[in-house]
């Protein structure tokens, strides 16, 4: 905990020069808690809830620290992170987000407004590199450059749409955002702001947002509840079950139409089909 | 310590809840190739979410909890 506003300096201080700070949340606490903590500590780095991250990246005590490398390698683990680390690798990223650690005179420009993530202005100075009298190591360099600027918005537009197709629109908006503001001025971006003002406008859109915030609270809730359950006992779990299709119901009926209302429907069938299947062995108990 | 992972989240449709067994795992060590979070929920969502996308960067993965 007393760490996290020294996260937040890692965020702010080594962001520009490509570090990127992910976080992963491994306990249960509730969003509400999660939320107080995200507030008073001015949290901006992106911090994981819930997925599959475990088998990877266990945690058996916390905190526990990862740093991968430029080449995509672990270089270390460990409960504390000695600052040195990050700054000596840190030190081979030349230009933040290209993935290439030299590139030709012609194009240093070009690979530093890249790396500041001035991309429309990147793109420019590439093609004018790629358009000039230029060696052939350097239009090399430009068009490496320029197929960089392209796969990233690729894979944001494809991000974006699958997310809305997903109905993860928090995500869409992200990705959207990126696009519309970080490479305003490149090629197939010129969409993205009306892309994103729609989904931020879609009233159906909203409603998902907030039935998968709902569900998201109430599965944490309801798993720090079960925390302290003796669930091994009957009748504590019979309680436990018939309060979570009680609560995955109201959800269901406050957020009509939403797929969080259909997860929730169907969880509810789940733990009443399980209540069912308990009945027979109770009664042959007797 | 109430320390119930995120991934036991959909376990409680399975009773009871059973500890989580990938703790024991060893997970990745120095020198192993980094592996792609799979995440369903975030605060402060990301753009780019998968760490195979960053190669060329530094990435700072930090496990925590409130106690």
């Amino acid at each position: 905990m007393r760490q996290l506003p020294h996260m937040n300096e890692l965020h702010k201080e080594y962001g520009p020069k490509g570090l990127h700070v992910f976080t992963l949340f491994a306990q249960g606490h509730p969003m509400s808690q999660i939320d107080a903590l995200v507030a008073k500590n001015k949290i901006e780095y992106p911090i994981a809830l819930d997925g599959e991250w475990a088998g990877s990246y266990p945690s058996p005590s916390l905190p526990e620290v990862w740093v991968i490398g430029v080449d995509g390698k672990i270089i270390y683990k460990g409960g504390k992170l000695d600052d040195a680390v990050l700054e000596k690798e840190l030190a081979k990223v030349k230009y933040p987000g290209l993935g290439k650690a030299a590139v030709a005179n012609e194009l240093e420009a070009a690979a530093k407004a890249f790396g500041k993530g001035n991309f429309a202005e990147a793109v420019k100075l590439a093609q004018a590199v790629i358009d000039g009298d230029s060696p052939e190591a350097a239009v090399k360099d430009a068009e490496y450059l320029v197929e960089r600027v392209e796969e990233k918005i690729k894979q944001l537009t494809q991000r974006a749409e699958l997310a809305e197709v997903q109905k993860d629109f928090t995500l869409a908006q992200v990705c959207w955002n990126e696009l519309a503001t970080r490479f305003a001025g490149c090629e197939d971006t010129e969409e993205a702001a009306a892309h994103l003002k729609r989904v931020q406008d879609d009233k159906d859109a909203v409603k998902e947002m907030a039935a998968r915030r709902a569900m998201l609270v109430l599965m944490r809730d309801l798993n720090w509840e079960a925390n302290d359950m003796d669930l091994e006992d009957a009748k504590v779990m019979k309680a436990f079950r018939e309060k979570c299709i009680e609560a995955f119901e109201k959800l269901a009926k406050e957020h009509p139409s939403t797929q969080a209302a259909a997860t929730a429907t169907k969880f509810a069938e789940i733990h009443r089909a399980a209540l069912k299947d308990a009945e027979p062995k109770k009664e042959e108990g007797k | 310590m109430k320390s119930l992972l995120p991934a036991l989240l959909l376990a409680l449709l399975c009773a009871p809840l059973a500890a989580q067994d990938t703790q024991a795992e060893p997970g990745l060590k120095v020198g192993d190739e980094a592996v792609d979070l799979e995440i369903s929920n975030w605060v402060n969502t990301p753009a780019w979410p998968k760490f195979s996308e960053l190669r060329g960067d530094v990435i700072l993965v930090k496990a925590w909890g409130i106690n």
